[in-house]
């Protein structure tokens, strides 16, 4: 077997984590909750909607060619968005036959069911195991996910001669000039997934249009929010996230509306001199700009962080321009990028070691 | 009456107010600071709308504490300020080394600021009026830098104090040597040298001497203050204060930390060298002291409400030279108030940008 069968096979196994049927997926729903701090509802349709179980010849095709061919590959993983081992295991397997994986604390659920999957699969080739240290050797490969701080100390660690990959912090923005109720509705869908934990998630919503278009956009964002709550719970909001909750709108008092209830907070401010990114679930800032060349202006700051780019109008289109490495996606298709390579696109290449 | 010629008021009232004495509370502090927020509320969009969306009258005010405090992040939103931009003096903006929008601090005029700085800053770090002061900068000069209210203010006191200065950071590089002759010099003449830094450029100094002294001349102190926003190695700064004081041969009670931002006009000092130079009491390290013309308040991050006595919370800062702007800003800051003035505990925590995060802790295995 080659290193497309054995992304296959990774993906065999993640199926097995949403097939009803199948003991591992009753185990991922009764053991995800616990550890990601979201309700059970809100882990199952994450589940169902964002978990990477099939790729078309021509994804795979793009994913192979995007990691270079190794021996052994070590993995760091985040524990933010539950879903995004199987990417991560998949980019790495398809690079080297064998694969160290060091799961995070905060996300062992879904690793250790993969490679029980893979286990019991019956496939030969190539190896991957689950290892509580990093101890990379010259000539290997790390591909770690994580905070940039995280992802600077882990490199720090690294010995001459090993090659680092790291992704580390990002987010995702919208940028709309039509708001249909289908574009609301698929936004939202976007923001609630794994409650913004993730670099996909969108925080921030350019609306390229009138001021009134703007703050209507805002309160049907916040009114599927709230609708949506029912279907997708919100998970518990640490002690910090609730602090940045007061703190964002404290300072949306002093510039724009805000339409906030039980469960989300959407901000709308209209021509920003700057940027703010909200730091707590289920909080998006939207500011209505005149034009996508002011856009990518007041975006400048923020690019590097910038991972995806939803929208789907002639404005997002020109911003995108602006930032070439973002993924694109349609309101409501963020979250499940084609499983064409890395989620992250801003660095194709690794790094030295040190 | 105008408001250009309600705020040149202002500001001589804000001026006459820093002549009172520094050791005791300002009598006016509550009445100036209202009539601040008035003018400001009447003039900034912003502040009136945080006035009305907290549903504060302004008419009504009688207490400082009464006052909406605009959060720093306003700063990076839209324009804070209750003059037009065509009277702009000039424009402090907050760091670009970390994430996101850079904040503005626009000034009409940076009298009062000048004023103020001065004023404190002698109190705090010349307090023996040192005979041949040499002033030597560790941070960029104010035409690398045009935009910095730190450059402004360290350029105000070399300019006050001195002999205008000697600003070793230039294009991004410290010049030890030339630091180095220039201590060589000051030792030469026994000329006290005030030593003004930002820790990083400190910790860069302290790397680049690597453990070697450079002893200043008797009658030096330091002024160190600002964080490291991933530009050096970070050093605590008990630390920090140590290894400077036996680098540069001084007892460490004559290394002050400064605490000031860019949305503010008024610093706040440890007052460890006046303890030194016997003019107060015991003061403790990592005390900071507040002018009589700032005050600062922890509050509660959720509720911001002011917290219990001795509690920790977010500085809620009154800041009077803050004439044209916002006199009262809420921080990020987390401090807590003791004798003498407040300790500063760090940043705000946990709220970074979201996004495939996890701890060093955690990486390192030590997390739960």
């Amino acid at each position: 077997m080659g290193a497309r069968e054995r992304v296959l096979r990774v993906l065999a196994g993640a199926a097995r984590l949403t097939d009803r049927s199948d003991p591992l997926h009753r185990e991922a729903i009764a053991r995800l909750p616990t550890e990601t701090g979201l309700p059970a509802p809100s882990v199952l349709a994450a589940l169902d909607a964002c978990l990477e179980r099939s790729a078309t010849h021509q994804e795979l095709t793009s994913l192979l060619a995007s990691v270079p061919l190794e021996q052994r590959v070590h993995v760091v993983l985040a524990g933010n968005v539950f879903v995004a081992p199987v990417r991560a295991l998949a980019l790495a397997w398809a690079s080297a036959p064998e694969v160290l994986v060091k799961p995070s604390h905060r996300g062992r659920v879904v690793p250790e069911l993969l490679l029980r999957a893979l286990q019991e699969d019956g496939g030969r080739d190539g190896s991957i195991a689950l290892t509580e240290s990093l101890s990379a050797k010259p000539g290997e490969s790390v591909h770690a996910y994580g905070s940039d701080a995280t992802l600077e100390a882990i490199q720090g660690t690294l010995p001459p001669g090993t090659r680092f990959w790291g992704h580390g912090h990002g987010f995702g923005i919208t940028v709309l000039d039509t708001s249909s109720s289908e574009i609301v509705r698929g936004l939202a869908r976007d923001v609630a997934y794994f409650d913004q934990r993730g670099c996909l998630s969108p925080r921030l919503v350019l609306w390229i249009g009138s001021e009134e278009g703007g703050v209507a956009l805002a309160r049907k964002l916040h009114g599927e929010l709230e609708v949506l709550a029912r279907e997708l719970p919100p998970g518990r909001e640490a002690p910090e996230e609730t602090a940045a909750r007061h703190q964002y709108l404290a300072a949306m008092e002093a510039v724009g509306d805000i339409f906030s209830g039980a469960t989300a907070v959407v901000g709308f401010q209209s021509g920003p001199e700057g940027l703010i990114v909200p730091s707590f679930p289920r909080g998006v800032h939207t500011v209505q700009i005149s034009s996508p060349k002011r856009a990518r202006e007041l975006l400048a700051p923020w690019a590097q962080w910038i991972t995806c780019l939803g929208g789907n109008g002639a404005a997002a289109e020109q911003v995108a321009q602006g930032i070439p490495w973002a993924r694109r996606a349609a309101p409501g298709h963020m979250q499940r990028p084609p499983l064409d390579g890395p989620v992250d696109r801003r660095h194709p290449a690794p790094s030295p070691g040190r | 009456m105008s408001p250009a010629l309600r705020s040149e008021q202002l500001h001589a009232r804000v001026r006459a107010a820093m002549d009172a004495p520094l050791d005791l509370p300002l009598p006016s502090f509550d009445a100036l600071a209202c009539d601040l927020a008035r003018y400001q509320a009447a003039s900034c969009p912003a502040i009136a709308r945080l006035f009305r969306a907290r549903g504060v009258d302004p008419a009504t005010l009688r207490l400082a504490s009464e006052i909406p405090a605009v959060p720093t992040e306003v700063f990076k939103m839209t324009r804070v300020a209750a003059h037009e931009p065509s009277q702009d003096a000039v424009v402090f903006r907050t760091s670009g080394t970390t994430a996101g929008a850079r904040g503005n601090h626009h000034l009409r005029s940076t009298l009062t600021y000048r004023y103020g700085a001065l004023r404190m800053g002698e109190r705090m770090l010349i307090p023996d009026r040192p005979e041949g002061l040499r002033t030597l900068l560790l941070m960029s000069p104010t035409e690398e830098a045009p935009d910095s209210s730190l450059g402004f203010m360290a350029a105000a006191f070399a300019q006050a104090w001195a002999d205008g200065g000697q600003w070793f950071l230039r294009g991004g590089s410290l010049d030890v040597a030339g630091l180095k002759q220039a201590v060589a010099e000051a030792r030469e003449a026994r000329a006290p040298v005030l030593l003004l830094a930002t820790s990083f450029a400190l910790v860069y100094l302290l790397d680049a001497l690597a453990g070697k002294a450079l002893p200043l001349p008797p009658g030096s102190r330091v002024m160190q203050t600002g964080g490291y926003k991933g530009r050096s190695r970070e050093v605590p700064a008990d630390e920090l204060r140590v290894l400077a004081a036996s680098t540069l041969a001084l007892d460490p009670r004559a290394v002050v930390s400064e605490y000031g931002m860019t949305e503010l006009c008024s610093q706040a000092y440890e007052g460890t060298l006046r303890g030194l130079l016997g003019l107060d009491g015991a003061t403790q390290e990592g005390v900071l002291a507040t002018p009589p013309w700032m005050q600062i308040t922890p509050v509660d991050p959720d509720t911001l409400r002011p917290v219990p006595p001795g509690h920790e919370g977010i500085a809620r800062i009154t800041d009077l030279a803050n004439v044209d702007s916002a006199v009262v800003i809420q921080t990020q800051d987390r401090i807590r108030q003791v004798e003498g003035g407040f300790v500063l505990l760090g940043r705000l925590s946990g709220a970074p940008l979201r996004g495939c995060s996890l701890t060093v802790e955690e990486m390192l295995g030590g997390g739960p």
